[in-house]
């Protein structure tokens, strides 16, 4: 049985990368664009255009922002599922941190995060200096460019809190690329911030 | 025809190689949850199925410029060229798959585009409610979108898939009409 799936395994291999199967990167970024679109119209009027450079645009688009975020928990609890088939965890919330860090991010992202920081006291914060799916919005761009890149980051947070779920650490998740001190925009540089929820 | 045929599969291999690519398990997932979200939000499934397609229109007509880009393909001589260059050429660079070109019709206006390994269903099981989901036709509308984009109106539709218990997924393309090119005044200027 062992010998089988790995003679599986290497054949997927020298077929191209190790075992796995995968996709244009292209076909990720415009399903995501799709979707935000879709999650955008259908709650405001057609033509509503203009209302993506509002202000308020977190408060107007709240229920929008909530479907992309539970879109993305959705699929970081389906993803974190498969993953940890083939992995033990110990139940430590560092570790399972780590493990987001690492397998988690090299999964979706082909590469490791690039620095994770804690306080130990349940806050954890992982910076990625080239988030490739906000690329094409840096660095400082028009309002309208910074409310979608916003936008589409929930679903990020969306599958971290998902995979945070998963290994059961239910947790809070924010992201942002916006730095408050100079207010100017770091991307393609973005933090999350994880947080613990206390039992 | 044959010759012509290994051409497309070399130059659909040449694209692929050069993308940055993702696990295709990731975007499997993401696809799924997009669709159950359509499903949650529309009552009927005919509904779905055309907000699929739509979507898929909308991407066409954006992933044609990014094929013409990088696929290293010219313009298409005839209707059998582009068959070709959409199974073996696109659907390569794009799913990483090669799909064969059958069932053409005898005046040459339609073919099938078929798929037997289609990466977006790998976790896929349609319930009995849902045996109308046409889970997968976004990639209806994504041929749909980007052919009109190189002047051709076409139809397509999922005629076979694999989740409806079908042995293939097969996608019927039909040529309805050649859009006549168009041309701005600007470029004559400059001519």
């Amino acid at each position: 049985m062992a010998s089988a799936a790995a003679a599986a395994q290497s054949a997927a291999g020298a077929a191209g990368a190790p075992g796995k199967r995968l996709v244009n990167d292209v076909c990720v970024d415009m399903l995501l664009l799709e979707a935000s679109s879709y999650l955008l119209g259908r709650r405001g009027k057609p033509g509503e255009a203009e209302d993506l450079e509002a202000e308020n645009f977190r408060e107007l688009h709240h229920s929008a922002i909530a479907r992309l975020e539970s879109l993305g928990w959705d699929v970081g609890c389906r993803l974190t599922e498969r993953l940890c088939q083939t992995k033990l965890l110990s139940g430590e919330p560092l570790e399972a941190v780590k493990f987001i860090c690492k397998d988690f991010w090299t999964e979706v992202f082909r590469k490791q995060i690039d620095k994770l920081q804690t306080d130990h006291r349940g806050t954890f914060v992982l910076r990625e200096l080239n988030f490739k799916w906000l690329a094409k919005y840096a660095p400082d761009k028009s309002r309208t460019d910074r409310n979608l890149a916003w936008f589409t980051l929930q679903f990020a947070c969306g599958l971290v809190r998902g995979a945070m779920a998963t290994l059961n650490q239910p947790a809070t998740v924010k992201a942002d690329f916006w730095d408050e001190k100079t207010d100017r925009s770091l991307l393609p540089a973005v933090s999350f911030t994880i947080r613990l929820k206390q039992a | 025809m044959a010759t012509s045929g290994k051409q497309h599969t070399r130059l659909g291999e040449q694209a692929w190689n050069k993308m940055s690519k993702v696990n295709a398990e990731f975007f499997a997932l993401t696809y799924g949850a997009m669709v159950m979200q359509l499903v949650q939000d529309f009552e009927d499934t005919a509904a779905v199925n055309a907000q699929l397609d739509t979507m898929g229109y909308n991407i066409g007509v954006r992933l044609i410029d990014e094929f013409l880009a990088k696929s290293g393909t010219g313009a298409c001589a005839d209707l059998r060229d582009t068959a070709e260059t959409i199974a073996k050429v696109a659907f390569k660079m794009f799913l990483g798959v090669v799909a064969e070109v059958a069932n053409w019709n005898a005046d040459g206006t339609a073919f099938s585009v078929v798929l037997y390994d289609n990466p977006l269903i790998e976790f896929v099981e349609l319930p009995p409610q849902h045996c109308e989901l046409l889970y997968s036709n976004v990639l209806c509308g994504v041929i749909r979108g980007a052919l009109e984009m190189v002047q051709m109106k076409v139809e397509c539709r999922f005629a076979r898939d694999v989740l409806r218990g079908d042995d293939l997924n097969e996608i019927r393309v039909e040529l309805k009409e050649v859009l006549a090119e168009q041309m701005d005044d600007q470029y004559f200027e400059g001519m």
